[in-house]
């Protein structure tokens, strides 16, 4: 049985990656240098917001699992029946 | 939209099941429900309300994609109990939580007031941006008491037609109208600004360069704010949580977020 809140580590995670994605920790004003055409310090935000994504993205598939399994035997003998 | 909500309610017993009703008999499957929560997450506000915002603040207004992903994590906080709790107690409405929770008829009585306080603004939000939506694309020609009235009539009617089904159904419609729009604004706006990334980023570096540079401290605090108030309030919209009740299994719950955890990343983007 795994439900994500009891796990501590990722909520450490979850609000390191919310911290780091506001670009305090850069000088005030900073533009360059560019990539792509966008500022550096923009994409850096970008790859947070993805990292984040992927991060909840995979405690969805990986990190929850309270009646999956029951259901799922419950669904396969309902297919056999039928 | 209204033929789609017949569709949807045809051979159905919306009338003799609450269940059936207002939570599609607790069938909807992963492609539906996927649509459903994602065209959930997105209202008026990200047509009429965002993009004015991101062409006023700059990129600062990046801080729009980690908040509505944050609302996958908030809902990892209550969603896989919440579900379970709501199969076995059969819940139908957010407020049948509180009531099982609490046991306090108080509790549950300012639970809807507050419910309903949040819902109204929400609504209300959406008249206004289809009001000024129909009337600003047709320049006029649909005046704008009416295109929210004409609104409000094709809701009630693919409503009352199909129940919540309908509204998922016709979500996943409204879901693939939302992915295809975005990709043609995106490519339109980018054609009209000269058709290069770097062209647009160096005239707003030369004639605002505070919508470019990094943002000062405040900005950053609020930035960080947003994530978390945008997060915790989107995941407990009443109407999504009904969505946590609508869910066929956990399996198609988690696989629905995890995938949305990416679309709003795509959208927002």
């Amino acid at each position: 049985m795994k439900e994500p809140i009891q796990k501590k580590w990722i909520w450490v995670g979850f609000v390191l990656l919310i911290l780091f994605n506001a670009p305090w920790y850069l000088p005030e004003g900073m533009i360059e240098p560019y990539i792509l055409g966008i500022p550096f310090w923009a994409l850096i935000s970008v790859g947070l917001s993805l990292i984040l994504c992927a991060y909840l993205s995979w405690l969805c598939m990986t990190q929850w699992n309270l009646i999956e399994d029951e259901e799922e035997e419950e669904f396969e003998k309902e297919r056999r029946q039928s | 939209m209204i033929v789609i909500g017949w569709i949807a309610g045809r051979g159905k017993k919306l009338g003799k099941s609450v269940g059936e009703y207002y939570l599609a008999g607790r069938n909807l499957g992963f492609i539906t429900l996927f649509f459903t929560l994602y065209a959930t997450q997105y209202s008026g506000n990200t047509i009429v309300g965002y993009a004015p915002t991101a062409y006023r603040e700059g990129f600062s207004w990046l801080q729009s994609i980690p908040f509505m992903t944050a609302i996958i994590g908030v809902y990892l906080i209550f969603a896989p109990r919440l579900y379970v709790i709501a199969k076995r107690a059969k819940f139908v409405t957010p407020t049948d939580w509180i009531s099982y929770r609490f046991e306090s008829k108080r509790v549950t009585i300012v639970a809807i007031l507050l419910m309903l306080w949040g819902l109204g603004n929400y609504l209300l939000e959406q008249l206004v941006a289809i009001g000024h939506a129909v009337s600003g694309l047709t320049a006029g020609a649909i005046p704008y008491g009416y295109a929210v009235i004409g609104f409000i009539v094709v809701m009630l009617i693919y409503e009352w037609l199909g129940g919540m089904r309908a509204v998922a159904v016709t979500d996943v419609l409204q879901g693939i109208i939302l992915l295809v729009g975005i990709f043609v604004v995106l490519i339109g706006a980018l054609a009209l600004a000269g058709g290069s990334l770097s062209g647009v980023s160096e005239t707003i570096a030369t004639t605002e360069p505070q919508k470019i540079g990094v943002p000062d401290l405040q900005t950053n605090i609020n930035w960080i704010s947003m994530i978390l108030l945008a997060g915790i309030g989107a995941a407990v919209y009443p109407h999504a949580v009904q969505r946590i009740y609508s869910a066929k299994s956990e399996r198609t719950l988690k696989r629905s977020f995890a995938r949305m955890a990416w679309m709003l990343q795509l959208r927002r983007g």
